[in-house]
């Protein structure tokens, strides 16, 4: 254990096991602990106390770098550049369970439903149900011929029953849409502005504001809405602090967290403040910021955020951090008004095979 | 019959000769990609000098480029905001083409099935070792995202 971030912040360090360079950290989908993928294709379960659970074992059958790691059911889902890997729990057991779509995905995530959903860039988002066995289909939304891309993407509750998928959709904008399992079409709903590039998105509901999101540009524009699916246009903001080309946004605890190439920030509060209607140009934040080389965070255990750093990975913990301490400045952010901009685009689903 | 727009040099280190193909700068269908509209034709042309002077090169001899911006950030080449480029191997006396990659393999027709992804990942570490990008830079693209 070390404390290199700084002294004011709880956090641990772990360096990469020997021939296993991390490419992605996260929650593990099995049990309460941890998951790390490497850039050969290789899974290793960690418990909460990060000791290693098993050996790690091959989960991207290309080998290509993992990127994201989900379960649904006895399923997990396994992505990369190259394919998605879908491993059943015989597979884990030591027993054949495992099939591999032909196209790779930017991440995975699952709906409240129950459904696998990919970013598939502009293959659109693919949707596969948890139960692989019958028939080993998956359903994909196309959507390149309406340049649609999808880039990364979450599933929150929608309404009448449907998960309600908003997506990360780089120069097209913020994307959304409600989707049933019986649906044949999906309306995704865009929003944009000139010169957006949206790289993530994730959620900041609360109770109040079950589909409150907040939305990243690769250039630290933040956009946060209180209901994605109602009329109110993005709160669009910046800070000046934040610098390097934005990467990942989380939120734990009302705060929010902004992985660049330059560091990690922690703005204090900030979503808080958003839904009390007292963020302004001349509203101080306190921003929590962390230099350092890291190449993806993700949230675990509620409270912690693992950071993917080029040798080792590094786990802070967010209730542990002061509000103002010596890492914090103070800073007011831009306020802007863009033009946005939104349309509609109609998807029909077409099923695709996997192969075992 | 349309000829494809070619550089007027060859490039520094084998003198290869660069054409735009229409079907990467606004023709082609919505399959194709496509070159960043304010990428100039000098700075996609130096994206394929570089790669050949640095030998940034697969086991087929295709090259692969990136191109900085002041700040050491990996500049979008495509519309889809495709950070690298590929430039398939051309016929001696051929002038070479490219085009912005994906960064995640689309759906396979069922006769490239099992083919390996484009670019490998030794492709990666020789832009890092050469200096065109950093380790952090490598470690994102190598997972299919943004640098």
């Amino acid at each position: 254990m070390s404390q290199d971030i700084s002294a004011d912040i709880p956090s641990r360090r772990l360096n990469f096991p020997p021939g296993f360079d991390v490419s992605w950290a996260g929650p593990s989908p099995l049990a309460n602990g941890f998951c790390l993928g490497s850039e050969n294709g290789l899974l290793q379960f960690f418990d909460a106390e990060f000791r290693p659970i098993g050996a790690p074992f091959k989960a991207s059958a290309s080998g290509e770098a993992i990127n994201s790691v989900v379960r649904a059911g006895t399923w997990l889902a396994v992505s990369t550049r190259h394919e998605i890997n879908f491993i059943g729990k015989e597979s884990l057991d030591g027993k054949l369970g495992s099939f591999q779509t032909s196209f790779g995905a930017h991440h995975l995530a699952v709906t409240p439903s129950g459904y696998f959903i990919a970013a598939l860039g502009r293959q659109g988002i693919l949707f596969a149900s948890a139960h692989l066995t019958k028939g080993n289909f998956v359903i994909t939304n196309p959507g390149p011929q309406a340049g649609l891309y999808v880039y990364r993407l979450i599933a929150v509750p929608g309404s009448g029953g449907k998960d309600l998928i908003v997506s990360a959709g780089r120069t097209g904008g913020i994307s959304f849409g409600q989707w049933h399992e019986s649906q044949t079409t999906t309306k995704m709903n865009t929003m944009s502005f000139a010169g957006l590039d949206v790289v993530d998105v994730c959620s900041i509901a609360t109770a109040e504001h079950p589909r409150a999101i907040a939305a990243l540009g690769k250039d630290g524009t933040i956009m946060l809405t209180r209901d994605i699916l109602g009329n109110e246009k993005p709160g669009t903001l910046k800070f000046v602090t934040i610098t390097g080309a934005a990467y990942r946004i989380v939120c734990r605890r009302g705060h929010l967290f902004i992985l660049s190439s330059h560091g990690l920030f922690g703005l204090w509060n900030l979503a808080e403040s958003f839904f009390q209607g007292m963020l302004t140009a001349k509203s101080e934040t306190n921003i929590l910021m962390m230099p350092m080389e890291a190449t993806d965070i993700n949230v675990a255990l509620d409270h912690l955020i693992l950071i993917v750093g080029l040798d080792h990975f590094e786990v802070i913990d967010v209730d542990g951090i002061q509000s103002e301490n010596g890492c914090t400045v103070r800073g007011m952010p831009e306020i802007f008004s863009p033009d946005w901009m939104s349309s509609g685009i109609s998807q029909t689903a077409k099923e695709v095979a996997l192969s075992a | 019959m349309n000829v494809d727009p070619e550089h007027s040099a060859t490039t520094r280190k084998n003198k290869y000769r660069y054409c735009f193909t229409s079907k990467h700068h606004g023709g082609g269908t919505s399959e194709d990609a496509q070159w960043h509209p304010q990428l100039s034709r000098d700075e996609e042309f130096a994206v394929f000098d570089e790669a050949d002077y640095r030998d940034i090169s697969d086991d087929n001899g295709w090259f692969y480029g990136v191109l900085c911006s002041e700040e050491r950030q990996l500049r979008d080449l495509g519309t889809w905001s495709q950070q690298v480029a590929e430039f398939p191997k051309a016929n001696v006396g051929v002038p070479w083409h490219g085009y912005p990659i994906w960064a995640v393999n689309s759906d396979a027709p069922s006769n490239r099935a099992g083919e390996k992804m484009r670019p490998p990942k030794s492709v990666f570490l020789k832009l890092e070792t050469v200096g065109l990008i950093t380790k952090q830079q490598r470690k994102r693209l190598l997972k299919g995202q943004h640098a």
